[in-house]
């Protein structure tokens, strides 16, 4: 399945090459949980074992992960591990526990089910550029899908139980990355960041929960999951993420009128960098990938072709490398392989 | 939300105080706050969401009755109240019945409403729903006593049943 995935791209990943889209991907999460069992921070390697047979059977019914396979935690590498993180199929916290516990993906990754994550079901739907609603339409469908085998907890008052009452009520977890160079340029992505905190919804940086952004990319979610009904949430986010887009062209236009060469040479100087550079880092790549993604669509650099840069943001993680090359890499052997595949694709 | 002791300042410090196992909110400024020796900055760190919606209770701890920390327990999973401020997590649903009580603080400061308005599982329909269904069957229900299609009959009545149950049972929790 991995050797798969490597030589293959998400299709979330794959837009068409008219698109510049500032929004990347759109994903819709549901949180659920069985209601005779304890969530699994409090199972027993039994109960939770229990939890991963029931969830695989329910889910071998379903249209979308009927041919998936089961991939249980216990059986995959650490890199197989870092390498689902990084594909945004698996959560970082799920890969790092030692008890019982399991994945189901489909083939083109559009959905992913982890098992035994905070709650006892974590599912996902993973679209490409914004499409909130119908990331939405699909994981409903799944949902009810999987009900009919599964007895859920859940309270009339407070709607679908989980083990942390952030996210009771939906479950439901929408998000939108976002690539936001121009915001970051002109300091104003605080700005945006504050006032959108106001409306119950988050930005965040790429991986982390901090603020910092690898390479300008932003993940913008709401967080509340209770007293709103989930089309509400999603129309909600999907209002907010056009508003950002909108902000981050309109800079994008200022930007390319008042300061013509400054983004010339800066995503001139990115490309000399990428194509030569014998030593890169994670961090360093990305930063460069992303002032070349500008040049792009902005339509002031047309030597390289978008889905390059867009799969190179994928394939230059640490664990992509590794499973190219087929071997455990130090940091310094990732960091001038990485160069390579750099210099070869551009 | 302003000061309850000033009556001046704009109230940034909740917590709950639980006296003779009753429950009781206060809102108080920084300044109140610090004259009464009320530590403000948190003792735990949890992750940055969470150590918002704990506030409510953590400031607990600053109080005589510590002792309530370990109580109560849900008698499903035996989870206490510090475990749940330790953690962050619940045991099991039924915890959610077990500390109704400190979790309507937390849901009030995380979440817009209270109330569930969103999907329900077909066996939990809403309650509008699911009065529109009871009514559907007591109206099948009549037909067939008056046909004498006993078994419909008992169908129908069970699902009513059913439905009645499992609206008045969760509407507790």
């Amino acid at each position: 399945m991995f050797e798969e995935m490597i030589h293959h791209r998400p299709p979330w990943l794959v837009t068409p090459p008219s698109t510049k889209p500032i929004a990347i991907s759109s994903r819709i999460r549901l949180a659920r949980n069985m209601s005779d069992l304890p969530f699994p921070g409090r199972c027993t390697d039994e109960q939770r074992n229990e939890v991963i047979s029931r969830v695989s059977k329910a889910a071998e019914k379903t249209v979308l992960l009927q041919k998936a396979e089961v991939l249980r935690l216990d059986s995959l590498s650490p890199i197989d591990r870092q390498f689902l993180v990084e594909r945004h199929l698996v959560s970082p916290e799920f890969v790092q526990q030692e008890a019982p516990a399991a994945v189901i993906i489909s083939n083109d990754e559009t959905c992913s089910l982890m098992i035994n994550e905070e709650d006892h079901i974590r599912m996902q739907i993973l679209r490409s550029e914004l499409n909130l609603e119908e990331a939405w339409e699909m994981i409903n469908k799944f949902d009810s899908d999987l009900e009919k085998s599964l007895p859920y907890a859940f309270s009339s008052k407070y709607g679908y139980l989980t083990a942390c009452p952030t996210n009771v009520g939906t479950g439901l977890r929408a998000s939108t990355m976002l690539h936001l160079p121009a915001l970051v340029h002109e300091h104003k992505i605080g700005s945006v960041m504050s006032a959108v905190g106001k409306i119950g919804i988050a930005v965040r940086g790429l991986y982390g929960e901090s603020s910092d952004s690898k390479g300008n990319m932003f993940q913008i979610s709401n967080q509340v999951t209770l007293g709103q009904d989930e089309e509400n949430i999603v129309n909600q986010l999907h209002q907010i993420v056009l508003r950002i887009v909108e902000h981050e062209n309109k800079l994008r236009g200022t930007l390319i009128a008042n300061k013509p060469h400054q983004i010339k040479n800066d995503v001139g100087r990115a490309y000399g960098t990428l194509k030569y550079a014998e030593i890169l880092t994670s961090e360093e790549a990305t930063e460069l990938l992303s002032s070349l993604l500008i040049g792009v669509d902005l339509q002031v650099f047309d030597e390289v072709d978008r889905t390059v840069v867009n799969e190179l943001l994928i394939d230059i993680q640490p664990a992509h490398l590794q499973k190219m090359k087929g071997k455990n890499l130090t940091a310094e052997q990732r960091n001038l392989y990485r160069a390579k595949i750099i210099r070869k694709r551009l | 939300m302003i000061c309850s002791f000033c009556n001046k300042n704009e109230a940034t410090i909740h917590f709950t105080e639980i006296i003779n196992s009753k429950m009781e909110e206060t809102h108080m400024c920084e300044e109140c706050a610090l004259k009464k020796g009320i530590e403000t900055s948190l003792p735990f760190s949890f992750g940055d969401i969470l150590s918002a919606i704990t506030k409510g209770i953590e400031n607990i701890n600053q109080f005589e009755n510590a002792d309530f920390l370990e109580n109560p327990e849900c008698s499903s999973c035996g989870l206490t109240i510090k475990d749940f401020i330790k953690q962050g997590r619940l045991g099991c649903p039924e915890c959610y019945e077990a500390f109704a009580d400190a979790l309507k603080n937390i849901i009030k400061n995380v979440q817009k409403s209270p109330n569930h308005t969103g999907k329900n599982p077909k066996i939990f329909p809403r309650p509008k729903d699911a009065k529109r269904r009871i009514a559907e069957l007591e109206k099948k229900l009549n037909e067939a006593v008056v046909e004498e299609r006993y078994e419909d009959c008992v169908a129908f009545r069970d699902e009513i049943k059913r439905l009645k149950q499992s609206t008045e049972s969760v509407q507790n929790v």
